[in-house]
C-alpha cells in the first residue's frame, strides 16, 4: 500500500481562505505515544506536567465550588456553618459524656478531627468515581489523569479552608491557646496531604476498574468515622490491646493525630509522624507501579 | 519533509464485557440474576484497530472514510493521545488539537465568560492568551452582553455558537476533527464554515473523520478507508472515495450526491 504519497496540496474551494493561507508556525512540541510498557515514574512525570499547567485544575476546582453555592445567599459559608453546628451541639453533649465535662479540650479535639476527617472522606470517596464522571474530558479533551486528581484534591482543600475557621472558633470558645508546638503542623499538614494524594491516585485508578469500590469505600469510611478518635478521646486509662489495635491499624488515626496532637495537645507525635513518613514513599511507589501498569487501559475502562 | 504524524503498526485491543443473552422462559431466575449480579457477562478482548501504519506529511489533509464502527473516532482518539495504543507507536510533531466534542466541559451554571476561561484552560492556553482571545470570541459568537449571563439562560443556538467560537479561536498545527462541525442558524453556519476553512488552511495537517463525501472531497487531499479497524485503502482522496463507493453493497442507497 502506498503510504507516503507526495501529492501537491489541493487548493481549497473557498478561495478567500486559501489565498490568505499563511501556515501557522510549527510549535516545537514533539510527542511520542507508544504501546510499549509505560515508564515506572510516569506518574511523577504526569504530576510534574500538571503542575506546570496548573491553570486548568486550579480554575475548574474553584469554579466548581463557586457554582455549587452560586444560587445560595451565604455561599460556601454553609460549609463552615455545617461544621460549626456539628461541633457545637455534639461538643456540648459528648463533652459531658466522654470526658465527664472535666475538660474544655473536647470541642477543639472534635473540631480539628472533624474538619480533617471531612477532607479525607470527601477526597477518597470522590476519587473512586472521579475518572468515570469525567469520562468525556478524558476521551475527548486534553485533560491528564493527574490534572483530574489535583482538581479533586484542590476542590476538597477549598472546602477544608472554609471549614477550618471552625477550629479557630472552637479554640476561642474553649477558651484555649495553642502552644508553640502548633507550628509543627507546618510540616505535618503537607505530610498528611502528600499521603492523601497517593491514596486518591490509587483509589481513582482502582475505582475506574472496579465501580464497586465506591460503595465499599463509602461504607467502610462510615464505620471508620466511629472507630477513629474523632468523637471520642483515646484516654490512657481506657486503652487496652483491642483499643490499641483499632487505633494503630487505622491509617486515618495517623492522618488526624499528626495535626491534632501538636495543635490541641501541644505534643509532637513522633511515632505517628514516623509512620506517615514511612508510608509516604511506599504509597507513592505503589501508586507509580499501578499507574505505569494501568495508564494505557484507564480510558478504556471508563 | 518530515511528517507531522507518523503511526507505526498501531493496534488497539480493548476489554469488553458481553452480557449473556437471557430469556425469562428458559431461565426464570435470570430476572433476579440480572438484578444482583449485573455484571455476570463474559469478559473478552476485542481488537478495534489492526496494525495501522501511515504518515501525514506537512500540508496533507487526511480524510478517514468508512462505515459506522470502522474505528474512525477511535483512531482520532489515539492520535489525540487520550487513548493509548496496545501496540505500535504514534509520533506527532507540533501542537495537536482534537475538536472531537465541541461542547465539552461547558458548565451550564457558569457564565459565558467563565466558560471561555474554563474551556480555554483545559485546551492548554495560558490566562494571558485567553484574555487576548476573549473579545474576539465574544464578537464571533455574537453574544454581546449575554456573555456575562449564566449559560442556563442561553438558547441551544447561543450555546453552540459560544462553544464553536471557543474551540476554533486559535488554529493548532495539527487539527483532528470528528465530522465537520457547525453551529447555529443559517447565517452563523456560513460564518462557521468560513472560519473552519480558514483554520484548515492555516494548520499544517488535518485529520477529518466524516461521512459527508462533499466535505471530504472539498477539504481533504488524502483519504484512508477503514473497515473494522483495518486500513483497506490509502491514497488520493478521489481514489479513496471511489474505492469506498465500490466497496459499498449495491443495494444500499448511493451516498454521493452529484
Amino acid at each position: 500500500m502506498d503510504q507516503a504519497l507526495n501529492l501537491p496540496d489541493r487548493p481549497l474551494a473557498a478561495g478567500k481562505a486559501a489565498s490568505s493561507a499563511q501556515k501557522s508556525e510549527l510549535a516545537p512540541e514533539k510527542r511520542e505515544i507508544s504501546g510499549s510498557p509505560i515508564k515506572f515514574f510516569q506518574l511523577i512525570r504526569d504530576f510534574y506536567c500538571s503542575l506546570k499547567r496548573s491553570g486548568f485544575w486550579l480554575y475548574s476546582s474553584w469554579i466548581e465550588v463557586l457554582l455549587s453555592y452560586r444560587s445560595t445567599v451565604l455561599g460556601p459559608l454553609w460549609i463552615l456553618i455545617g461544621t460549626l453546628t456539628f461541633v457545637f451541639f455534639v461538643g456540648i453533649l459528648y463533652g459531658r459524656v466522654v470526658l465527664n465535662g472535666q475538660s474544655n479540650v473536647y470541642t477543639v479535639h472534635l473540631a480539628v478531627g472533624l474538619t480533617i476527617w471531612l477532607l479525607i472522606t470527601q477526597s477518597l470517596v470522590g476519587s473512586c468515581h472521579f475518572f468515570s464522571s469525567n469520562r468525556s474530558d478524558i476521551l475527548d479533551g486534553d485533560t491528564n489523569y493527574t490534572d483530574l486528581i489535583l482538581k479533586l484534591i484542590t476542590k476538597n482543600a477549598i472546602d477544608f479552608l472554609h471549614a477550618s475557621p471552625a477550629i479557630v472558633i472552637a479554640f476561642i470558645m474553649a477558651p484555649l491557646m495553642p502552644s508553640s508546638m502548633a507550628l509543627v503542623i507546618l510540616i505535618t499538614l503537607p505530610l498528611m496531604l502528600f499521603n492523601l494524594l497517593w491514596m486518591c491516585t490509587i483509589l481513582s485508578i482502582l475505582g475506574a476498574r472496579f465501580p464497586d469500590l465506591q460503595e465499599f469505600t463509602q461504607s467502610s469510611l462510615r464505620l471508620l468515622f466511629f472507630l477513629t478518635p474523632i468523637m471520642w478521646v483515646a484516654q490512657q486509662h481506657l486503652r487496652g490491646p483491642w483499643v490499641d489495635a483499632l487505633l494503630y491499624f487505622n491509617p486515618f488515626y495517623y492522618f488526624i493525630e499528626v495535626i491534632r496532637a501538636p495543635l490541641v495537645y501541644g505534643e509532637i507525635p513522633y511515632f505517628e509522624i514516623a509512620i506517615l513518613s514511612v508510608a509516604m514513599p511506599i504509597g507513592w511507589l505503589t501508586a507509580c507501579l499501578l499507574y505505569a501498569r494501568t495508564r494505557p487501559w484507564l480510558a478504556l475502562w471508563l | 519533509m518530515e511528517s507531522l504524524i507518523s503511526a507505526h503498526q498501531l493496534s488497539l485491543r480493548i476489554p469488553v464485557v458481553r452480557n449473556r443473552a437471557t430469556s425469562l422462559r428458559t431461565n426464570p431466575l435470570s430476572l433476579l440474576a440480572d438484578f444482583y449480579m449485573p455484571r455476570h457477562g463474559k469478559r473478552e478482548v476485542r481488537t478495534l484497530i489492526h496494525d495501522l501504519s501511515f504518515e501525514v506529511q506537512d500540508g496533507h489533509r487526511l480524510a478517514l472514510i468508512g462505515p459506522n464502527g470502522a474505528g474512525k473516532t477511535t483512531l482520532l482518539r489515539l492520535l489525540a493521545g487520550s487513548v493509548f495504543p496496545s501496540r505500535g507507536t504514534i509520533i506527532t510533531r507540533g501542537k495537536v488539537r482534537g475538536l472531537l466534542n465541541v461542547s465539552l466541559g461547558l458548565q451550564g451554571a457558569a457564565t459565558g465568560l467563565e466558560n471561555i476561561y474554563l474551556r480555554g484552560l483545559s485546551m492548554g492556553f495560558t490566562l494571558a492568551e485567553i484574555r487576548s482571545m476573549v473579545p474576539e470570541i465574544v464578537e464571533f459568537s455574537e453574544l454581546g452582553d449575554a456573555i456575562y449571563d449564566s449559560m442556563q439562560t442561553y438558547s441551544a443556538g447561543m450555546r453552540a455558537r459560544l462553544a464553536f467560537s471557543i474551540v476554533t479561536a486559535r488554529a493548532p498545527n495539527v487539527l483532528l476533527m470528528d465530522e465537520w462541525i457547525s453551529a447555529g442558524d443559517k447565517h452563523f453556519v456560513e460564518k462557521a464554515h468560513d472560519r473552519l476553512q480558514a483554520q484548515v488552511s492555516v494548520c499544517r495537517a488535518l485529520v477529518l473523520a466524516s461521512h459527508s463525501e462533499e466535505v471530504v472531497s472539498e477539504i481533504c487531499t488524502h483519504g484512508m478507508v477503514l473497515k473494522s479497524g483495518r486500513m483497506i485503502f490509502y491514497g488520493k482522496v478521489d481514489d479513496a472515495l471511489n474505492f469506498y463507493d465500490q466497496m459499498k453493497p449495491s443495494n444500499s442507497p448511493a451516498r454521493r450526491v452529484n
